[in-house]
């Protein structure tokens, strides 16, 4: 089951030539195609098409949708990375505070995980909860990975990269001098080093404080190892935490650091209960479930990207668009649609690299049900100096009839398009009627009069109050709640009452 | 079975075929997680032993979240999902790990050997790049591990990379004609810590089918159904365990 349209993992070996060989490896093959959308909007199922009919189809294959057309598709002009950052940020912002979308249905899409930066900092600005895919990951972190190492060294004491990870901590004495010295013997002996500290007594040149380290060490290794063949995973973990002196150590360090890293080492513990207790489907053999220190350290070093992360916290959700596979938000915003960043400069060079970051960016697209913002930037840091950049080739392949240019011809242009110019001067005949409130009370105004339309100071509003949305029309302030730029309000809409914050809310007071 | 009422023509077509060779080309958002369990549901509720069914997802959540689903559609049929539990279903890498915990000792491994994540494989090859006294300038740990990890997703072995000239005068071109010895260094380090790397999962999975007839025959005999998710990202290694 697959789809060579997204293909994008050639990087790790993948290939689409394993369709190919899989039809010539079974001539009786029979293939179904699923072409039928359930999840975007017209719009967004005809910027997919329209983006992979620029590479040579391998499967002919094409998705429609019965889904509702849907906004246009949004290319955001910005002059800078970290313009582009405040301005999805603002959006973002704009998104919750007018159509109360929840944050777990918004997610940023980019090409590299460095570009989180920007977002994250403005994000933060707004207050806005976000989780970063891909980043450092809980199992990462060096406090989780050093009582991970004990465990994986309880089992296999062969395997010396943790060995020497945690052999001397918490600090017990043993010094690299003396730790050196066993590798020699090591070397010199074939032998693994774990052996050689088993019968460190006979090793030359290391003095008897250390021997008398080492061996401590080794015994209390040996009693993990027994108490692991009867206890179970997580009794295990919270004697070796509290034997080693890693829990007491991380506990008396009370500097914020310190605090969090004994939290993730409690939310480790916990992990391992969990496990221990959870109802997976471990069958070992025999078909009993197996519960063991050794199922449970195979399950955290397999868990792919997206696993790893909290799924019930309600935040903003950014990663590459590779993690973004198999994913679905209500809105996606797919940013840096730069040349040399996406497509990649390294895929400039040979068709077939182009064409996986194509598939990469149908991907992108796919993933959104509602709403796309495409963003790119006109000059971004990399490596620390300003790069200015030309817009992606990949903008200009969509339907141009789908999308929706912002900020595009601003400042001094010296060319003028009669479009838009015609279009906003039409825009402001209308306007000079909707300033003329007998015209315009009571009707829901029409699009083109709201094109400058200018909102009031939002300290101003009061209950009882009428007042005009851009997207809701007239309606009738009912609630104010909250104070500052807190303000929440209820406003009854012709379609229904709405809660918005006022802030953001963007409304012109009619009376 | 009220569950295919929910399906369109396609997706009825490839849950209810499921005899055969079959290759279901799924477009984005075109519930292809939604056939590919009612497939294994219908199969199950056609006498199909869930005990012969093998699904390789990209995910593990998204096989948990199918495999509940498959038990609940069972449940409410027999009154019975404890036979859906008999699934094998998981990753290429997480499958291939629980089979290889118990033949694992055929290979020479413990069967508590240890997994290397990414961190792990470079933290292991820095120290042979030194030890070696190598510029990590020109070999760097990240460049070395792609290309061990490429050689070994197409099944080329430290052992068996000789054969392959081209992959050396690449080597030799590219400034790094150590690149063989490092391998092999990473091989035996690997196996003396007791430590398969991502890779080797694959690359062990498969060396037990062709050393093993025995096991490749056992594994042939209880998986008569393979179902593969997003067989398009699948690599060489992949593909040649699963076609055996």
């Amino acid at each position: 089951m697959g789809d060579d349209a997204q293909s994008i993992y050639s990087f790790r070996g993948a290939t689409i030539q394993n369709i190919l060989n899989f039809q010539n490896d079974y001539p009786d093959l029979r293939t179904f195609k699923l072409e039928q959308n359930y999840r975007s909007t017209k719009h967004i199922v005809s910027a997919a098409n329209k983006i992979i009919a620029s590479n040579t189809a391998q499967l002919k294959k094409e998705i429609w949708t019965d889904n509702v057309e849907g906004e246009k598709i949004t290319i955001l002009k910005t002059v800078s990375d970290s313009d582009e950052g405040k301005q999805i940020a603002h959006r973002i912002y704009d998104l919750k505070a007018q159509k109360q979308v929840s944050n777990n249905d918004i997610a940023i899409l980019y090409r590299t995980n460095a570009q989180s930066r920007s977002f994250e900092e403005q994000l933060r600005k707004l207050n806005i909860p976000y989780i970063i895919y891909g980043g450092l990951s809980f199992y990462q972190r060096k406090e989780v990975k050093d009582l991970v190492a004990y465990l994986k060294l309880t089992l296999n004491p062969f395997e010396e990269e943790s060995l020497r990870r945690i052999i001397n901590y918490p600090g017990r004495g043993i010094g690299d001098t003396s730790l050196n010295r066993a590798f020699l013997a090591a070397k010199e002996s074939d032998k693994r080093l774990w052996e050689i500290l088993e019968n460190i007594g006979s090793v030359d040149g290391l003095q008897q404080r250390a021997k008398d380290a080492i061996g401590e060490f080794v015994v209390m290794m040996k009693t993990f190892m027994a108490m692991a063949k009867e206890k179970n995973a997580y009794d295990l973990a919270v004697h070796i935490a509290k034997t080693t002196g890693i829990l007491r150590e991380l506990y008396n360090d009370k500097s914020v650091e310190g605090i969090s890293r004994y939290e993730n080492i409690q939310q480790l513990l916990n992990g391992i209960k969990e496990f221990t207790e959870e109802d997976v489907v471990e069958e070992n053999e025999e078909g009993n479930i197996d519960r063991s220190l050794g199922a449970y350290l195979q399950n955290i070093t397999l868990l792919t990207d997206t696993d790893k992360n909290d799924e019930r916290a309600d935040s903003v959700k950014m990663m590459s668009i590779h993690a973004a596979k198999g994913l679905e938000f209500k809105y996606v915003f797919v940013v840096g649609l730069e040349e040399g960043l996406f497509p990649s400069t390294m895929s400039l060079y040979d068709r077939e690299g182009l064409e996986e970051e194509r598939r990469l960016f149908y991907v992108a697209v796919t993933r959104a049900e509602i709403e796309v913002v495409i963003s790119y930037a006109l000059s971004r840091y990399k490596f620390g100096t300003l790069n200015y950049c030309e817009a992606s080739r990949f903008i200009d392949e969509l339907p141009q009839e789908v999308l929706n240019y912002i900020g595009k011809d601003t400042g001094n242009n010296v060319d003028v398009d009669f479009d838009d110019h015609v279009k906003s001067s039409f825009g402001g005949w209308n306007k000079s009627a909707l300033r003329n409130p007998q015209n315009t009370q009571q009707r829901k105004p029409s699009p083109a009069s709201m094109e400058n339309f200018v909102a009031d100071d939002y300290n101003k509003m009061e209950e009882g109050m009428k007042v005009l949305h851009q997207l809701f029309g007239n309606g009738t302030i009912k609630k104010i709640e909250g104070s500052g730029d807190k303000k929440m309000a209820t406003i009854q809409f012709q379609e229904g009452d709405k809660r918005l914050m006022l802030k953001f809310a963007k409304l012109k007071i009619e009376s | 079975m009220d569950f295919l009422k929910e399906l369109n023509e396609a997706q009825y077509n490839a849950v209810t075929n499921y005899e055969g060779a079959t290759m279901i080309v799924a477009g984005p958002g075109s519930g292809k997680t939604r056939v590919l369990t009612y497939r294994i549901a219908f199969m199950i509720q056609n006498g199909i032993d869930p005990f012969n069914i093998l699904a390789l997802t990209f995910t593990n959540k998204s096989s948990l979240a199918m495999r509940e689903r498959i038990e609940k559609i069972c449940a409410e049929k027999n009154g019975n999902g404890g036979d859906a539990r008999n699934l094998y279903m998981g990753t290429f890498h997480s499958v291939f790990a629980r089979i290889l915990r118990f033949k694992a000792e055929k290979l020479g491994y413990s069967s508590n050997f240890t997994i290397y994540d990414t961190d792990d494989s470079r933290s292991v090859l820095k120290k042979i790049i030194a030890d070696f006294g190598l510029n990590d300038k020109l070999y760097k740990p990240n460049s070395i591990h792609n290309r061990i990890s490429n050689a070994k997703n197409n099944l080329i072995t430290a052992k068996g990379y000789e054969k392959y000239p081209e992959l050396m005068k690449e080597d030799e071109e590219g400034g790094r004609p150590k690149f063989l010895e490092i391998y092999r260094a990473y091989t035996k380090k690997c196996f003396e810590n007791g430590a398969m790397d991502f890779d080797d999962l694959l690359l062990k999975m498969y060396e037990l089918l062709v050393r093993f007839p025995e096991e490749l025959h056992d594994l042939q005999h209880r998986f008569k159904y393979i179902l593969i998710d997003e067989f398009q990202d699948t690599n060489f290694a992949q593909y040649q365990i699963v076609k055996k």
